[in-house]
Order: structure tokens, then sequence, then C-alpha cells
């Protein structure tokens, strides 16, 4: 144990909570406290690491059922069908060296080289954009999906206080009618990991923060999330999204949406 | 391969070990293939895994359709985000069930369930002494075995309200608002559960120091 003092909690303190959190039946507040010394503290996470693993074994414990065959024919139809750049991604980092190979056969000269590490470069890039754009896609899919029926948006803006990190547009929160959850999608956010985390909390005016989990932002920037909460989403006055960071382990408010009128209201 | 090392005793194995397979580089390759999107390794781990998927949201939702909704979820979302399965935090098995769990809890609050009622806590909970399943090839019964044994060492109260808590995913608070017990008292039940379970499928440095005082003052070596 390091007994790292950077939180308000200690490491026994949090140990404590460890079974709770790998269970997910602390209460919201218990639950940000633990969130935020587990950013700075190695040693908890790794004893969180092997309560969760308990935790999963306990479904292990359930006699199996195996689900009706037209489930997994209607999910490899489902995975078939967007072919998101299915093949591109495989495939896509060989296709500059592919389209050079002749210069390379013809001569390793400075031309060709330049040539190689400039399509190298591009494919890098084209890649690291490509993949961008596939998440931002993915999280307007998903998006789209979740307001088939219609709904309402609204942007996520910098929160009172956040640093320059954050900016505006950077994602929505959704309202679908007649549904009690919301949807939150987030982009161009530096990627979630051990140091950097984001946790989503929902408001009524006048009273506490109700966290709601943790948002995991991908490699990419993106992130989407269903909300649910102890009520309706709809009866909340507002939807943020507080960065917790070794250097910030408290957390720092940084982004926030007003909850959408529902369009039926 | 962990089993046999359980069955010799040859060295303190943890509940990695316990939930980690026999293959486990087949399945690791499965799980790398599947972040290049290969098709057949989806389908591979679905057929691998899906049973015991199924069974726990089954249990959870106890509602077919649902079930069978937040086993659509957890696969489809499987395949979306593969990278949401990060290795180095710990076997895939576990992995999966925790977000199987999550999913069918999420389902379970969204139909205004009651989440759960104490008096059918034998109905839902883990049955400690099944028939084997033949057709289980995700978790190995020798592997489901020592769950549950681990379970069956549990006082029935401490399983009660493991059960509450996993099952119908109530928070502490919730749990001991059912059962009119003060909150300190459901808390320090169930990390003593917890702890026992970790240490009896290996974790023995997870112990609840307490506890082993007692049992160390109780059964002398």
């Amino acid at each position: 144990m390091s007994g790292t003092p950077s939180t308000s909690q200690t490491c026994a303190e949090v140990r404590d909570d460890l079974p709770a959190y790998a269970l997910g039946i602390l209460d919201a507040d218990e639950a940000a406290r633990v969130a935020a010394h587990l950013v700075v503290c190695p040693d908890c996470r790794s004893a969180l690491r092997r309560f969760e693993t308990t935790a999963g074994a306990l479904g292990a414990a359930v006699t199996p059922a195996a689900p009706p065959p037209a489930l997994r024919d209607a999910l490899l139809r489902e995975i078939a069908a967007p072919a998101r750049g299915t093949s591109g991604d495989a495939n896509g980092a060989r296709s500059p060296l592919v389209r050079f190979r002749p210069l390379l056969t013809v001569g390793l000269g400075i031309a060709a080289m330049l040539a190689l590490v400039a399509a190298i470069t591009f494919g890098v890039l084209f890649n690291q954009m490509r993949d961008q754009r596939d998440a931002a896609r993915e999280g307007q899919a998903e998006m789209a999906e979740y307001l088939k029926d219609g709904g309402t948006l609204s942007p996520l803006l910098p929160a009172t206080g956040a640093p320059d990190a954050a900016q505006p547009n950077h994602g929505s929160l959704a309202l679908a009618p007649h549904q009690d959850g919301a949807m939150l999608s987030v982009y161009d956010l530096a990627p979630s990991n051990a140091e950097r985390r984001y946790l989503v909390w929902a408001q009524r005016a006048g009273q506490g923060k109700v966290t709601l989990g943790e948002l995991h932002v991908d490699k990419n920037g993106a992130g989407w999330m269903l909300l649910w909460g102890p009520a309706p989403m709809s009866t909340y006055d507002v939807v943020g999204i507080t960065r917790v960071t070794a250097d910030n382990p408290q957390g720092e408010p940084f982004l926030t949406a007003q909850m959408p009128k529902p369009a039926n209201a | 391969m962990a089993i046999d090392v359980v069955k010799t005793g040859c060295r303190l194995v943890t509940s990695t070990d316990v939930m980690s397979q026999p293959d486990e580089r087949w399945e690791h390759d499965l799980v790398q293939r599947l972040q290049r999107r290969d098709e057949a390794a989806f389908a591979a781990l679905y057929d691998r895994y899906a049973p015991a998927v199924h069974g726990l949201a089954r249990t959870i939702l106890r509602d077919q359709s649902l079930a069978q909704e937040a086993t659509h979820d957890v696969f489809l979302r499987l395949w979306q985000r593969p990278e949401t399965y990060d290795a180095t935090r710990g076997p895939f098995a576990p992995w999966l069930l925790r977000v199987t769990r999550n999913r069918a809890i999420d389902l379970l609050r969204r139909q205004h369930e009651q989440p759960f009622a104490g008096e059918d806590a034998e109905a839902i909970g883990w049955v400690l002494d099944p028939a084997p399943d033949p057709a289980d090839q995700a978790i190995s019964l020798v592997v489901r075995e020592q769950v549950r044994d681990a379970l069956a060492d549990l006082a029935a109260d401490q399983r009660t309200l493991l059960e509450m808590a996993y099952f119908g995913g109530m928070s502490q608070r919730e749990i001991a608002d059912r059962l009119q017990r003060p909150l300190g008292t459901v808390k320090s039940q169930i990390r003593t559960a917890m702890r026992r379970l970790a240490v009896r499928l290996g974790e023995s440095d997870l112990a609840d120091p307490e506890y082993e005082r007692q049992r160390s003052r109780r059964t002398p070596e």
C-alpha cells in the first residue's frame, strides 16, 4: 500500500470500499471519492482489479442458458451489414507501401525514399483521420439510433471554472421522448486512461450531484454513454462531466449540458 | 493450466487464475482478431460465451426477451468497441460477465421493476448444487464448482446480501433500507463476504485482517 496522501481518503479507507465499488453498489458520492483516489493510487487500482475479477467470478456461478439460434444469426447479420471500414481497418496501413512497391524495385534512390517516408506519414495520418472520422460517425450513428423516434439535443459547453481544454463543440446530450434515460456523446477529448478519467453526473437545481458513471473516451477522443439515474433523466436540470486527473484528483468541472426539454413538452 | 495447479496445490492460485481458461492463448488470439474486425473471431467468441452471458442476464432479468436483448447488446457492444476490454486488467471472461451484469441491471432499472424481493432470494440466487451442463463451454465445470463452493462457504445471510447487490443492483443503502438494518452493518457484511470470496478464489492478500485473526484463533494450525 502506497499511502498516497494526495486525496482526502487514505488507502485504508478506500480498501474498505473497494469490494462494494467493484460490485457497483456504493452511493454516488462514495463512488466519486473512491474514483478520485484510484486515479492517483496504483496499489489500490491493483487491489480493485482483483476485486473486479472476484465480482466477475460471481457471474460464472450462474447456470448458463443458450440463447435461441436466431439471436446469433441476427447478430452476425448486423455486424456484417454496416461494413464500417472493415477491410480498410485491417489493411489500410499497408496500402501506401503497396502503392510504392514498384519504386522500391527500381532502386532505393533518395526520391523514392522520400516518397516512401511521405507515403508512410500520409498513411499514418490518413489512418488516424479515418479512425477519428469513424469514431465520430459511430457516435453520430448511435445518437441517430437513439433519436430515431424524435427528441431534443443540448450542446455540451465548458463548465464554470473549467480548464482551457474544455471548449464548446465537444459533444451533446440527447433526450428521446418516452425514455427514462438520456444519451451523452463526446468527441475530440483527450482519451481516458489510468490518470485521466471522466465522471458523469446529473443535478437538480439546489440539490447535490448524482454520479451516473464513468465515461470512456477512446483513443480517437470519442465516447458515448447511455445515462440512467435513480429518477428519469428528464427530471434533472443539468448533466455534467468532471475530469479527474493525477494533478487534480478531486476532479474539476469540465463540461455541462442543460437537460433538453422533452420534444413533446 | 490453472485448474491443475488448483488440484495439485503447487502454488497459490488467484481468482485471475481461476477465471482464466485452459486455452486462454486461443482466446487472447480471438480477442486480438476481434479488434481487427474479424467476424469469424466474433462468431467464435459468441459461441463460447453466449450461454454464460445469456444465463446471467436471464437470472438477473427473469424475462426471456429482456435477457435476449441484454445478450444482443453485450455482443454488439463487444463488436463495436472491442478496445474497451483491456487485457492488462484481467482475463476476458469475468470482464464480459461484468459487462453483462451491468447491462442487465440497466435494463432492469429501465423496466421499473422491483429490483429484488428478499423473499425470492433463493429463486433468483446462485444455484449451488446444479446439474452439470455439458453444453457449457465458456466456464469450465471445475471453475464453476470452485466459485459455487466459495459461495456455499459464506454464511447464508452474507450470500443473501451479495445476491441483493449482484442480481438486484441494489446499493448498500437500499439493502439496508430494505432489510431495516444499520447501513454500517450491511457494509461490513458485504465487505467481509467479498473478501472471503476473494480469499477462497486465491487472492489471499485481500483477506479481512480481523476475520482472519478470529478464524486463526478458532482453528489453530
